[in-house]
């Protein structure tokens, strides 16, 4: 956990939850576990403010209990967790290509609310939808898209409450069964319908206590299966690659591979399980207007480009492939380093790096040779490149006193170390970024509550349908110059918001490949 | 030696006329226990005493074979070439030709020598009026000077090659054969693109082999040297390096070009990602990102680099 680690998470939660929330993760992020007393003790808040935070924290799956050794229950962060609220929206972007409005509303309703159970997520989003649109969607159909997202395991059970000892009330254990973690429950369909037409559903509820009329699902919650989406998107990457390196048409069949391999294999195995040619075949021709005869050579394109995409592992039954999910990755994690080389230190700096991750250990002089680059520019941009520590040097003495002058100097490339220095700096930039949002708001606040305040007014006077005239004065309470300042906000904002997000995509590969390696 | 001549016997005479017959008939060296049978009727003090005369007058040179010697003539040309000078610039002359061309460092020369540096000086100036050497500048070390015969072509390593001209990197040289044959190769891809649907062949017709992209230069007319096949593969590799090509070796028939039935195929790769988000705001290559700190100097709110991308 470094600094820049904890920053990011701090500002995190503080933009999703507030400042209390921030306060105690702070808090715990500073001293590890901490028992319930000495977070009240640390942060000088009420119990009450104090368990309601851990309560939010909780729900989110963002903090974790267990009893410590002093006997007491002990909470702790999961900072991991805690970065992944910076990739949200991507989340339901891809919930809403995979299943459309519906699966893209199921999705936001457990991100924002943490956990929830069946019948109330199918209820909202049904309440949503029909909201929104005027046909309506019937109840029956977001359940179905709910039970696909459960089938393809985007959507998970929470763990259950396994004991509570009522005489010791320290710590509940929860537990998960592997069996039932995607199994779907009963819900009484009608009883959503009901509350549909309902004006006041709540009220309805607490009214009828009956067995009959309750929901069946009332302990069992679900939250959504951030890892089968990192899966998800990590494949994504691939077929994206494989696209611009060979075309839409290779990324297509690439996509069905690694869709046919998905359900069988260890997502997080460095190759995926194997595919017969024959399944691919089949799969492709029915998923995509790619012809059979086409195929074989994109396999063959694919598996000697030098991107490493797919293997061919046997050549029984015309040859069956696995993709090589870690060579592959390890690639892209290359490029996006090579990236950041070339935009920071300059194409020729890029040259030389590169040269020496494909040569692993060189001497200045076999560098400059190589390189093509005037000698003096090589020592510069290679100092610079040590300097910045993208690159190390592994000192072999000719001699047992190590003088320098009989020394040679061998540079290399330590991919993973590199990795973890550049992911910090997205830890930091997000955080930069985020925090000059807030900062940008916090300047033009005023602004912005005014143009809400008319926006309010504007909004009333349209329904008690006022006359044009009327609501033109009220427009023009907000100034030109000041609408300047607000539409230049608005891009600010938006042009910070769509860089945490490419900066996530960044980092998403980049821990990818830095678990990968654990 | 004309001093010594007087005093020369008859017999002293016809026995280096003899040891020279003997060397002329085995021009590989003759070893001392040949002499000894050959050269009948001699005490081992005066055969020494002829080889030690022959020596002296340069006729002859003595190598070592294991542990034996061996005596050979000098070849007369080299002998003759430094006819007429001083024994010092015989053994500078010596010194540089055992260095060949790679030539050899005026402070190895007097280590070697065991001359003072001012002798050496003097025995160089003069071995160079005579245009029997010629002094070549390094390309490692630009102040370094290294003397060589004057008939010899310097080594690579000392002129550097096709890239160097008088010690200096032409790197704006280099710069645009790199762009050349970077462009050479896409504008291949794109046609192997237009032409076809077929991945494989695409894929076949977008590579060049290292012999097309060499008579494309030569007919670009952009060099004045004359490039070799293996310089424009070295320009090739550098695109390796910088990611935008690839290289593939195929087995070939044995033609002109291709080394030991091999051809070096390169072709234009497309880079797998775009530039990465980390680069697309200003924090990617912000030079002061250690002191960047909330409340400091520097922090996100009064950064001038993001005030100005944001304002763009």
């Amino acid at each position: 956990m470094s600094k820049a680690k904890n920053n990011l998470c701090s500002v995190l939660l503080k933009e999703h939850f507030g400042e209390v929330v921030q306060k105690i993760g702070t808090l715990l992020m500073k001293k590890g576990s901490m028992p319930l007393r000495l977070l009240i003790i640390d942060s000088k808040l009420p119990l009450q403010k104090v368990k309601k935070a851990l309560c939010v924290l909780i729900q989110h799956n963002l903090v974790e209990f267990k009893v410590g050794s002093r006997g007491f229950p002990e909470y702790t962060l999961l900072t991991d967790n805690a970065l992944l609220l910076l990739r949200y929206p991507r989340y339901i972007y891809n919930a809403k290509t995979l299943y459309g409005d519906t699966g893209e509303l199921i999705i936001e309703e457990l991100l924002t609310n943490g956990q929830m159970t069946m019948s109330a997520v199918v209820g909202k989003v049904t309440l949503r939808l029909s909201e929104a649109t005027e046909s309506g969607v019937s109840v029956n159909q977001v359940k179905d898209v709910f039970v696909k997202l459960v089938e393809t395991q985007f959507v998970q059970r929470c763990s259950v409450l396994q004991s509570f000892d009522a005489e010791k009330p320290v710590a509940p254990t929860m537990n998960v069964y592997e069996k039932e973690m995607y199994l779907i429950p009963e819900i009484k369909l009608h009883l959503i319908r009901k509350s549909e037409g309902s004006d006041e559903p709540p009220a309805k509820k607490r009214r009828v206590e009956t067995q009959e009329d309750k929901q069946p699902d009332e302990d069992i919650y679900w939250r959504v299966n951030f890892d089968r989406f990192h899966h998800y998107l990590r494949d994504q990457a691939l077929i994206t690659a494989a696209s611009r390196r060979l075309g839409p048409k290779a990324a297509d069949i690439l996509r069905t591979i690694l869709r046919l391999a998905e359900t069988r294999s260890d997502p997080w195995a460095p190759t995926t399980c194997c595919v017969s040619q024959q399944e691919v075949f089949e799969a492709v021709v029915k998923e995509t207007n790619i012809v059979k005869p086409e195929i074989p050579p994109y396999l063959s394109v694919l598996t000697e480009d030098s991107a490493s995409l797919l293997s061919k592992v046997e050549d029984r039954g015309g040859g069956v492939y696995t993709v090589t999910t870690y060579k592959a990755l390890q690639q892209l994690v290359e490029a996006i380093i090579m990236s950041v080389v070339e935009d920071r230190f300059g194409s020729k700096c890029c040259r030389i790096f590169r040269l020496l991750l494909m040569k692993k250990y060189l001497e200045q002089k076999q560098i400059e040779d190589l390189a093509m680059i005037p000698a003096k520019d090589t020592k510069e941009y290679t100092y610079k490149l040590f300097q910045e520590k993208f690159l190390n040097a592994h000192e072999v003495p000719r001699t047992m006193d190590h003088a320098p002058s009989r020394t040679f100097f061998l540079f290399y490339v330590n991919i993973s170390q590199v990795c973890r220095m550049v992911v910090e700096r997205c830890y930091k930039a997000a955080h930069n970024a985020i925090s000059r949002q807030e900062w940008e708001t916090r300047e033009n606040k005023r602004l912005l509550e005014k143009q809400q305040r008319v926006e309010a007014i504007i909004a009333t006077l349209r329904e008690n349908s006022a006359d044009q005239t009327q609501i033109d004065e009220v427009e023009e309470m907000i100034t030109p110059p000041e609408r300047a300042q607000l539409s230049h906000t608005k891009s600010v904002v938006n042009k910070l918001e769509r860089s945490q997000l490419q900066l996530d995509e960044t980092m998403f590969i980049l821990t990818l490949f830095i678990n990968f390696r654990k | 030696m004309t001093e010594d001549g007087k005093e020369v016997s008859d017999m002293q005479v016809d026995l280096e006329t003899r040891i020279i017959q003997l060397c002329q008939q085995n021009p590989n060296g003759v070893t001392d226990k040949l002499m000894q049978a050959e050269i009948s009727g001699t005490t081992v003090k005066e055969r020494a005493h002829g080889l030690n005369r022959l020596l002296s007058q340069d006729r002859l040179e003595i190598l070592k074979q294991g542990k034996q010697l061996l005596y050979r003539l000098k070849t007369s040309d080299n002998s003759q070439k430094v006819k007429g000078a001083d024994n010092e610039e015989k053994i500078v002359y010596q010194i540089i030709e055992d260095a060949g061309n790679k030539g050899i460092w005026i402070r190895d020369i007097r280590f070697k020598s065991n001359l003072l540096l001012t002798q050496v000086n003097k025995v160089l100036k003069s071995l160079e009026g005579k245009k029997l050497i010629k002094a070549v500048k390094s390309v490692s070390a630009s102040k370094k000077k290294v003397y060589m015969l004057y008939n010899l072509e310097p080594d690579r390593s000392i002129t550097g090659g096709a890239w160097y001209s008088d010690q200096d990197f032409e790197s704006e040289f280099v710069e645009v054969l790199n762009q050349q044959c970077f462009k050479f190769l896409q504008q291949k891809l794109m046609t192997a693109r237009e032409a076809t649907n077929d991945p494989i062949s695409e894929r076949n017709a977008s590579y060049a082999s290292s012999k097309d992209i060499w008579k494309f230069i030569n007919e670009l007319g952009i060099s004045k040297v004359t490039l070799s096949a293996e310089d424009i593969e070295a320009i090739l590799d550098t695109l390796i390096y910088d990611g935008k090509v690839e290289k593939t070796i195929v087995a070939s028939q044995v033609t002109s070009g291709s080394t030991g039935g091999m051809t070096r195929l390169y072709r234009a790769v497309e880079p797998l990602i775009e530039s990465t988000g980390l680069m697309r705001l200003p924090c990617g290559v912000c030079p002061v990102m250690e002191e960047c700190q909330e409340g400091g100097a520097i922090s996100p709110s009064n950064c001038l680099y993001m005030k100005q991308w944001l304002d763009y």
